[in-house]
């Protein structure tokens, strides 16, 4: 398996999330993730940035509505936006349950441990985390021969930490994903997985 | 469906008519989608022979083959027969007391006709009773619902 065994520390910005001022204290406010589904292998949920929005929740509440401006922009229209909502949160599900995804095209390996959902033309970036404010970024299998899971229809996906969350959402506006999306969901993981340390 | 799962957004949109409508559409292609992907791997047959048996191109095939599974059902029996497979359905009751669709349901088998109204060489009309029904029974019925009988003259 292909890991990078060194944690990385995003040092993006310098907010510290959830720290409020309350005269001379201060007090964490704990976050609190909306979960999207749970299963035997994973627990998936929306991450929250520093500012307490959560970027992939927004682009998800609009293609379950039809009405993604980033969408229509890239002439997804509202049927494929509503269809592509019932097959990611299908796809999530299964990979909650079993631990791959749900058709051999649903899932990507993208950098830097980031990895994406796929359905139609919408894309949900995620990472993985043990859920102690630490993530080991994997990466994925180019040859099915080297995974654990050649008979897997997505072989390519490795076994990853228990938590995903889920960063942002794009269109698919090519062949391969723009770094600057990516960069964006790596933003996010950063702030996200500070919301978890002590 | 556990009543847990209405915590997560998943099991809230489940949990819905039209939620359990669209996955149910989005679990199909899913399904059709994995079909696609181990056809070529379960086959022996090359999918330039795909190609000519279906008049379309290579490229066509490929397209079809690592597409989303959302295609006709046309399209699908075609493609798994040019396999070498067939196509069959089965359908389960989703929602509580909704009774199982019945089975394809045939008529039985044709019967010889219990009896036959034929015409002699004489111009004489006689009923031919058949071997398998000839009590009083098919007499009577026969006798009471003449227009059933077939004329074979």
């Amino acid at each position: 398996m292909h890991r990078e065994s060194i944690p990385q520390r995003e040092t993006n910005d310098t907010d510290s999330p959830g720290i409020q001022q309350d005269g001379l204290a201060l007090a964490k406010v704990p976050v609190v993730r909306q979960v999207v589904c749970r299963g035997n292998w994973y627990c998936i949920s929306y991450a929250v940035r520093s500012d307490r929005t959560t970027p992939a929740k927004e682009v998800v509440d609009y293609l379950k509505e039809g009405t993604w401006p980033d969408g229509h922009d890239e002439k997804m229209h509202a049927d494929e936006q509503v269809d592509a909502y019932a097959a990611l949160m299908l796809t999530m599900k299964h990979f909650a349950d079993t631990g791959e995804g749900d058709r051999p095209k649903s899932m990507n390996g993208l950098e830097d441990g980031i990895f994406e959902f796929k359905a139609r033309r919408a894309r949900i970036a995620f990472y993985d985390t043990p859920g102690d404010g630490t993530y080991v970024p994997k990466r994925k299998y180019t040859d099915p021969d080297q995974s654990e899971y050649p008979m897997s229809h997505t072989w390519h996906i490795p076994d990853l930490d228990e938590e995903i969350r889920l960063c942002c959402g794009w269109p698919k506006k090519g062949q391969k994903a723009k770094p600057s999306d990516i960069g964006f969901a790596r933003k996010v993981r950063g702030e996200d997985s500070r919301h978890d340390k002590r | 469906m556990t009543s847990d799962d209405l915590d997560t957004e998943y099991g809230r949109y489940a949990a819905t008519r039209k939620g359990a409508i669209e996955l149910a559409a989005a679990a199909a292609t899913a399904e059709v989608s994995r079909l696609f992907h181990w056809l070529p791997r379960a086959s022996s047959r090359k999918q330039k022979e795909i190609s000519r048996d279906l008049e379309v191109t290579e490229g066509r095939i490929s397209q079809v083959l690592n597409g989303d599974g959302n295609v006709t059902v046309a399209a699908l029996a075609k493609y798994l027969r040019a396999y070498g497979y067939r196509l069959k359905f089965q359908v389960s009751p989703a929602d509580e007391g909704v009774p199982e669709v019945p089975a394809n349901r045939r008529r039985p088998a044709r019967r010889a006709p219990a009896a036959t109204l034929v015409v002699s060489g004489f111009g004489q009309l006689a009923i031919r009773v058949n071997a398998h029904d000839r009590s009083t029974r098919f007499i009577q019925a026969a006798a009471e619902r003449p227009t059933e009988w077939i004329v074979n003259a």
